[in-house]
């Protein structure tokens, strides 16, 4: 994988991910699609599997890095390194499992492996938090309720996957080539498939 | 070749260790985490900055018709100042009857607000939107003081207060956040202080507050002025506007129930004016 790529990738992701939120979130409910976990599946099912696990530590250490969670006496905000950091690792392995067994040519199938890895993601992060909730009196977290938040945002984020699919589905390989991805047909499988393997 | 897969390997194992414990370490141990979020915040804010001011001027403006007509508009914010200035004025007057009647029983008080406003753009919020926090792009290096100064919109609409702050940023909660706590407001019911009721007032987790009138309270309607009247928030805070009551209720006591809508929704706002109480000693009593 090119890292220069992934960087800037990374980037314009962080960008997108903390500048779109205003514009997409769905009413008072605070849930966004989150691109940076989008950006992860796509690198996920393309890149070699440790290679995949070091972007989603380093995509999810980004995520880390930008919450703030007000202490639960609301007098301070509490940075913690790590619970989206795990969580990205978990979601980006998961997606190296079970990639071989995906069905390339049905425009689901990438939808849904970003909502089981982003529900995924979210889900590593609550069971962090809420362990430490335990005995940090700063952190306090409702467990069902950000479970059921994830479960939205899980389902936002693969519906803006379909959305980005069917609008940039044929840029595809062009990105793939630039984080120096296979792009034959038999590793593809983010759609399109049917295209590529007619051109060669 | 095996050699170098299993240092990877290693390494890889050693950092996944170093984030769980990072992760389970109690806040008190774990303060260097926020160390560096500045330097994240500096690296990401260029491009999300900008995507976000693109985001917000694209989003349909609240339904205000006065904001159609310039001048209309321009009017309304001189009023506003105006009439902040004139609850302040008549709270300030109580206060120094309170202070000379203090004063004769021979008990200190507090001299009065000295106040100096700062512009600043809002430059992000958390990653997860359910925090609420917001982040601003002014902190220690122009005399921002957490608790003591309060986030405004065209400096008189609170949005809420400073609670942490780094050198070129802070971050603000919302006072309508649901761990901003109890906050008390007054019902402004008619021209003067006289005619006002005081609401101990909460978050209800939907943008918007509800609580308890005062037993005596009367003339209560809805559309009416909600201002911020509350000892635990800062001098330079008080009288700014809440919201508007948009609901009353009555409990099986009779008292009166109010919801209150933010006239300005914090979580929506793209710029603050904070208001920082010049000396620290004027700071909430929290």
């Amino acid at each position: 994988m090119n890292w220069i790529v992934f960087f800037l990738g990374s980037w314009v992701m962080m960008g997108l991910e903390l500048g779109l939120r205003d514009g997409l979130q769905l009413g008072a409910t605070g849930a966004a699609p989150s691109f940076v976990l989008l950006y992860l599946v796509f690198l996920a099912l393309s890149a070699p599997r440790s290679t995949a696990v070091w972007t989603g530590l380093i995509l999810g250490l980004m995520l880390d890095l930008t919450r703030a969670m007000p202490a639960a006496n609301g007098l301070s905000v509490v940075t913690s390194i790590g619970p989206m950091a795990l969580g990205g690792a978990m979601a980006a392995y998961t997606v190296t499992m079970v990639r071989g067994a995906v069905y390339q040519r049905n425009p689901i199938a990438a939808p849904v492996i970003v909502a089981l890895a982003v529900f995924l993601a979210h889900l590593v992060s609550i069971a962090l938090l809420a362990t430490r909730s335990w005995y940090d009196p700063s952190v306090t977290i409702v467990a069902t309720t950000e479970v059921a938040f994830s479960a939205l945002v899980a389902g936002y984020t693969a519906l803006v996957a379909f959305v980005v699919l069917i609008l940039f589905g044929r840029a595809m390989p062009l990105l793939a080539a630039l984080f120096m991805f296979d792009v034959t047909p038999s590793s593809w499988r983010w759609g399109q498939t049917r295209r590529m393997g007619s051109a060669r | 070749m095996a050699h170098r897969r299993n240092t990877g390997g290693r390494l890889l194992t050693i950092v996944i260790v170093l984030f769980v414990a990072s992760s389970l370490l109690p806040t008190k141990w774990s303060r260097w985490a926020g160390w560096f979020a500045d330097p994240m915040a500096f690296f990401v804010q260029p491009i999300a900055h900008p995507v976000m001011r693109l985001t917000r001027s694209l989003l349909p403006k609240p339904a205000e018709p006065e904001h159609d007509n310039p001048q209309l508009r321009e009017l309304t914010r001189q009023r506003d100042e105006v009439q902040l200035l004139y609850r302040q004025s008549q709270l300030r007057i109580n206060q120094l009857q309170q202070q000379v009647r203090d004063l004769q029983s021979g008990v200190p008080v507090a001299p009065g607000a000295h106040v100096r406003q700062l512009w600043a753009p809002v430059t992000a919020r958390s990653s997860s939107l359910r925090d609420g926090v917001i982040r601003i792009g002014a902190g220690e290096n122009q005399q921002v003081i957490p608790d003591v100064s309060v986030a405004t919109s065209l400096g008189v609409n609170l949005i809420g207060r400073v609670i942490e702050v780094d050198s070129q940023t802070s971050w603000i909660l919302p006072f309508n956040h649901s761990r901003a706590g109890h906050i008390t407001g007054v019902v402004i019911a008619g021209p003067t202080l006289e005619e006002s009721f005081n609401c101990q007032l909460h978050a209800r987790g939907d943008g918007l507050l509800t609580g308890d009138m005062v037993a005596d309270a009367v003339g209560i309607e809805p559309g009416q002025t909600v201002r911020l009247r509350d000892d635990s928030w800062p001098a330079s805070a008080q009288m700014l506007i809440l919201g508007r009551v948009v609901h009353v209720d009555h409990k099986e006591n009779q008292r009166l129930v109010v919801v209150v809508k933010p006239n300005v929704a914090p979580d929506r706002v793209s710029e603050v004016v904070l208001r920082i109480s010049e000396s620290a000693d004027e700071g909430a009593t929290r």
